[in-house]
């Protein structure tokens, strides 16, 4: 069957079955690999993406749930505030193996956007985020540095 | 021979192509000199003995715009060193740093060894040192023949040009590296190039950002699960569930009849199916039905493993023994003898990228595209299951959303597998093999599980006397092509009390003992335990002797004057000498490993039962540091890891199968659990650079729990601290 949805504002046309988990539609069918394969169970984080303007685990939403939705990946996120927040990341050289960093990156921006920035909500928030490097501090670093 | 003509215009290849000065496939000239058979060895490698215009080829390309590419030999997952390398050509290049990238060099055993271990692989946190000459040369060399061409072309004396940032200068004259790239393969290698005094750096031993960190926080940078061909498909393999277990029978009938299922074929590890997405691959592999013998291989649980791990201590010869004075009549008269039992569980790497693979075998060539730590033996392993010659197997190198030593198993097991899906599925298409999170964790390769028994004896004035220390469990070298014990072990031994702590009456035995549990080296080899057990237990026995741990450590580290000096600089940085703050508890640990020490001073508040880790401070020597916020970011993401490790980390068996399958069982930690600051200071040093991607990862844990013991804690007597079964 065909699903669409916007992605990254483009209107697309999905040829797959409606339970496909979003991430698999993103990475095989929509060549998206931003967005990562981390758990594929909601654990970690790592395949965070906007739906609708809230962060969402694209492996734990099936296409049918994303029907008809604005799903923005790290590839496509835009705005002033994913700026701040890149930059940030940037300016405090957070990445080591990276692998996690998109899904980090949009779910503090997510956070910033929803007018979340003190130091108690960042780390209660982040801490939902795996990073196996353990960046933690300058990711905690980067997106109070982008709060401001 | 090669004539002199041939090598200086070898510079210039595929000329109009826009690539000038580059890498050439071509059978390598090297007179490389290297010896050493084990990880620390000294490399007796020299740069300057293979030709100048060699090393260029090797290691860089520059392009017409000046963008220039370095080559690394080595694999990055995450430690930085593709960054780090890069700016050692770039310096004395004088390279504009924006406009540097890297990538991974092909396969070569001899263009791109590592000189320590006279094969291309990374590990045991060598890369910089390993080729800290070559492409220091290789920029230097590139840099004299460009600025040659310059002059040449301008008609000015070399020595009036200058070069900075890629850019050349002479009076009003100006122009790129790039622009002189093709004119410079036509200039004579030099015989000798001088490399740059320290006091001329622009990039090595400061904060360089890197090169890799565009791509990272923009989600374009590619790694081995990202790989993407033309009409690839997507497999997955359904794998024992218990290690050693044998397929008995497979009904594979539900399986082909999914939506989206290209084939299904059997492999050695088990059932490959081959489908249109990741997803569908998935989906189908749930509808296969597997019968696997129960009865072969591993059924003990782990903590049965555990115990006959220390029951062989006591039943079973040595493979290591190694005594120094009279050990067991000095514990005799002991004043105090202190005791302590460790038990180390199973530890899965859990890298935040599952591994993954892509490849296309043809029947006469075969290309592989991922995070390859081991080239030489992975390319070897590859071309004995196709039955073609090595130089058919090509191996694209891209970076590796973290290892942690699990890329690095010396059978190159996820290598070997994917090459035998290759073989069996005889597909006209690409195939990208992907494991899930349940397939990586529950796929052995661990950190074995390791048994301690240690005993203590101190004189009436509190000094330590003599040494018996045991452990037991699997040698990471056990079951591969390489030597196997009883011989001196490193991926067991390195880093252990007896060896590390200079007291004269000491005995050290290691019992080899098995299980069917494949088993790897984990981040800082064996370091993430040996340094473990030694840390707590000399805490225990300056608390026996009623002596301040840093001084009764110094007391014991006269032959590690390093050490000795790291730990000087962390206590004098923690403010050691002066009461901590009220509500503050102190632990201290330090550590040599893989080169390099680190001592760090950790500062808690609350109680063992809810404690936060305030401050740890650092001490680090690393020789110098290429890039120093690199070293800061190594340690404070290492603290973390040997963190995660030892207090939260455990993988279970059960019948011989792993319990923990994702990471609600697999407890790793999170930012709330992090210090809150980790001060990084480094001792300044000229020696050459030594490995920072993981002896930041050892002292951490041990000065934590050191601290939580002076909390009152109950003494650790197996791992992890908290436990969540």
């Amino acid at each position: 069957m065909a699903i669409t949805l916007t992605i990254n504002g483009n209107p697309t046309r999905l040829d797959a079955e409606g339970d496909m988990p979003l991430l698999w539609a993103l990475r095989d069918l929509a060549g998206l690999t931003g967005t990562k394969f981390g758990c594929g169970a909601g654990h970690c984080g790592a395949c965070t993406v906007h739906m609708d303007g809230e962060p969402a685990r694209a492996c734990s939403v099936t296409l049918e749930e994303a029907a008809g939705r604005s799903i923005v990946t790290i590839e496509g996120v835009t705005g002033a505030t994913a700026q701040k927040v890149q930059e940030a990341w940037l300016r405090h050289q957070v990445a080591q193996c990276g692998y996690c960093q998109p899904g980090q990156i949009m779910t503090a921006i997510a956070l910033l956007e929803a007018g979340y920035g003190d130091a108690e909500t960042v780390e209660a928030v982040m801490s939902g985020n795996l990073c196996r490097c353990a960046t933690y501090l300058r990711i905690r670093a980067a997106v109070l540095d982008a709060a401001v | 021979m090669t004539g002199l003509a041939t090598s200086r215009r070898a510079f210039v290849v595929m000329a109009g192509s826009g690539l000038l000065l580059g890498l050439v496939p071509k059978t390598s000239r090297a007179r490389e000199v290297h010896r050493q058979g084990h990880p620390f060895g000294e490399s007796l490698f020299r740069a300057d003995q293979v030709p100048g215009d060699e090393l260029v080829r090797r290691f860089l390309e520059i392009a017409p715009d000046g963008a220039v590419t370095v080559f690394s030999k080595h694999l990055d997952m995450g430690q930085g060193t593709w960054s780090g390398l890069a700016s050692l050509v770039a310096e004395e290049l004088d390279a504009d740093w924006t406009k540097v990238r890297v990538t991974g060099a092909p396969v070569s055993d001899t263009a791109y060894a590592n000189h320590m271990f006279q094969r291309q692989a990374t590990g045991g946190s060598t890369s910089l040192a390993n080729s800290w000459d070559e492409l220091r040369r290789a920029g230097a060399v590139a840099r004299a023949m460009v600025l040659a061409a310059a002059a040449r072309s301008w008609g000015v004396p070399v020595e009036t040009i200058s070069l900075r940032d890629g850019v050349l200068t002479h009076g009003a004259r100006r122009a790129t590296l790039g622009d002189f790239a093709r004119a410079a393969g036509d200039e004579e290698v030099p015989e000798e190039v001088a490399l740059k005094p320290r006091s001329a750096w622009r990039l090595l031993g400061r904060d360089t950002p890197r090169t890799d960190m565009p791509g990272k926080v923009t989600g374009q940078t590619k790694y081995g699960i990202d790989g993407a061909w033309d009409d690839m498909r997507h497999a997955v393999v359904a794998r024992t569930p218990r290690f050693g277990a044998r397929l008995l029978h497979a009904d594979t009938r539900a399986a082909r009849a999914m939506p989206g299922v290209e084939a299904v074929v059997e492999i050695p590890s088990g059932i490959a199916v081959i489908a249109r997405t990741t997803w569908h691959a998935l989906r189908a592999r749930d509808a296969l039905t597997l019968t696997w013998s129960d009865e072969e291989g591993e059924t003990r649980s782990d903590a049965q493993i555990a115990r006959d791990h220390r029951a062989a201590m006591d039943r079973q010869a040595p493979s290591w023994d190694d005594v120094r004075g009279d050990p067991a009549a000095m514990l005799a008269r002991a004043a105090t003898r202190v005791e302590a039992e460790f038990t180390f569980p199973y530890l899965a790497h859990a890298a935040m990228e599952p591994l993954a693979l892509l490849g296309r075998f043809d029947g006469t060539r075969c290309k592989l595209r991922g995070g390859f730590q081991t080239q030489t033996d992975n390319r070897a392993q590859v071309a004995a299951i196709l039955g073609i010659e090595a130089k058919a197997v090509e191996l694209e190198t891209v970076p590796a959303g973290g290892s942690f030593g699990r890329r690095a198993g010396f059978t190159g097991d996820w290598v070997v597998e994917f090459a035998q899906l290759l073989k069996a599925a005889r597909a006209s298409y690409p195939i990208k093999l992907t494991w899930t999170r349940e397939d990586d964790m529950r796929g052995g390769h661990y950190r074995p599980l390791m048994v301690y028994a240690m005993q203590g004896g101190l004189d009436a004035q509190g000094r330590l006397l003599a040494l018996d220390m045991r452990l037991a469990g699997q040698s990471v070298t056990g079951n591969t092509p390489y030597p196997k014990p009883p011989y001196r072990d490193i991926t067991v031994l390195e880093g252990n009390f007896h060896d590390l702590y200079d007291h004269p009456h000491s005995r050290l035995r290691f019992f080899h003992a098995g299980a069917a549990v494949p088993v790897v080296t984990y981040r800082s080899i064996s370091n993430n335990h040996t340094g473990v057990a030694k840390e707590i237990f000399v805490d225990r026995l300056a608390r026996a002797a009623g002596a301040d741990p840093v001084a009764f450590r110094l007391a014991l580290l006269g032959a590690e004057p390093r050490q000795a000096q790291v730990l000087r600089v962390a206590a004098k940085a923690a403010g050691w000498d002066t009461p901590p703050p009220r509500g503050i508890t102190r632990g201290v640990a330090v550590h040599r490993s893989e080169g390099s020490c680190v001592a760090q001073v950790a500062e808690l508040s609350g109680s063992p039962e809810d404690f936060r880790i305030e401050r740890i401070v650092s001490a680090v020597d690393c020789g110098l540091a290429v890039n120093p916020d690199t070293v800061r970011a190594q340690v404070e993401g290492g603290t973390g890891f040997g963190l995660s490790s030892a207090l939260y980390g455990e993988i279970n068996l059960d019948h011989g199968a792993a319990r923990q399958g994702n990471f609600d069982g697999y407890r790793l930690l999170r930012m709330n659990e992090m210090p809150r600051r980790i001060e990084v200071h480094m001792v300044e040093s000229a020696e050459r650079p030594s490995g920072i991607g993981e002896p930041g990862s050892v002292p951490g844990a041990p000065a934590v729990i050191n601290a939580l013991e002076r909390m009152g804690m109950a003494p650790v007597t197996r791992f992890p601290v908290f436990a969540s079964a």
